[in-house]
């Protein structure tokens, strides 16, 4: 059910049952599960891996989440495991093609840890109402940084999960 | 503005990542250094190779550099990369320091006793 932003009432209104079914029963209904919410959890049947020195996204097809918002109000959530050999690279997010913390050279920071976990927790507020679309993306720094995602091999058989939430 | 991506299929292809955005790299030197000097690095995601070029790279060049690289491919041998060992982890390194520790109280335990022998020695040769 899509949102309504709610009518001011004043003394002598008569709600119609349309008033009323907009207004309580499909604005209810928004706020219980109307936002706008996608979560992907990513078997790649294989590592990741990157030696681009700009930021460019982990994967543009299956790790991308496009989401209609009505609030402008936004959680983005990315959970992954750098391999064992891993170079250094930093990680970001991009929201509608440009880096959120593009400020910063090295987005959310450098991970030169091998077998670490990656753990990305971003909030955006603001947005406009409308289609947006939401990736992970990295970087390496003169090495091959890699990330498991589901090799089939045993203690690097890990999945990323990657996901969006309006609220 | 985010680099262009030259996406090619690996069609079940075995590649070392790192090999592999080497020779590509090579061969784009080879071709012509403003090559190398636009591509930022290389990506593998599922069945894909991505060879990233910076935004300024003239889209008439694109396919160009895609046979380039179409080539390197077909010619890439995972095999004859080098084996790289893994880095230990914290909990190795940890493990590894308190092992060496141990044996520096071993030593300096043994020198000691190396010591300690040398006086009785020399008190014995003394009589």
């Amino acid at each position: 059910m899509a949102w309504t932003p709610p009518l001011t009432w004043v003394n002598g209104n008569v709600p119609s049952d349309t008033d009323l079914n907009e207004q309580i029963r499909d604005n209810s209904f928004f706020n219980f599960n109307g936002k706008a919410a996608n979560a992907i959890v990513r078997d790649n049947n294989g590592r990741y891996t990157t030696t681009s020195t700009s930021f460019v996204p982990v994967d543009s097809t299956n790790l991308s989440i496009t989401l209609t918002l009505t609030t402008g109000r936004i959680l983005m959530i990315f959970n992954a495991c750098s391999n064992n050999v891993s170079g250094v690279g930093s990680m970001d997010f991009l929201i509608d093609g440009a880096r959120y913390m593009a400020a910063g050279a090295d987005g959310f920071g450098i991970n030169n840890v091998n077998g670490s976990n990656v753990c990305l927790t971003a909030m955006k507020l603001g947005l406009s109402a409308g289609s947006h679309t939401f990736q992970p993306c990295w970087r390496a720094y003169g090495t091959t940084y890699t990330l498991e995602a589901g090799n089939g091999v045993a203690q690097q058989d890990s999945l990323i999960q990657f996901a969006v939430m309006e609220f | 503005m985010q680099p262009l991506g030259i996406k090619i299929p690996l069609r079940d292809k075995v590649v070392d990542p790192t090999l592999l955005d080497q020779e590509i790299k090579a061969e784009l030197i080879r071709h012509a250094d403003i090559y190398v000097d636009l591509c930022v690095g290389t990506s593998i995601m599922q069945d894909v190779l991505v060879v990233w070029m910076d935004e300024r790279t003239d889209a008439a060049e694109l396919p160009i550099i895609e046979e380039l690289c179409v080539g390197v491919l077909a010619a890439h041998d995972a095999s004859k990369a080098p084996v790289v060992e893994p880095v230990p982890t914290p909990e190795e390194t940890h493990a590894k320091v308190v092992e060496l520790q141990e044996e520096v109280v071993n030593l300096k335990s043994l020198a000691a006793e190396v010591a300690d022998l040398k006086v009785r020695v020399a008190k014995l040769e003394g009589r």
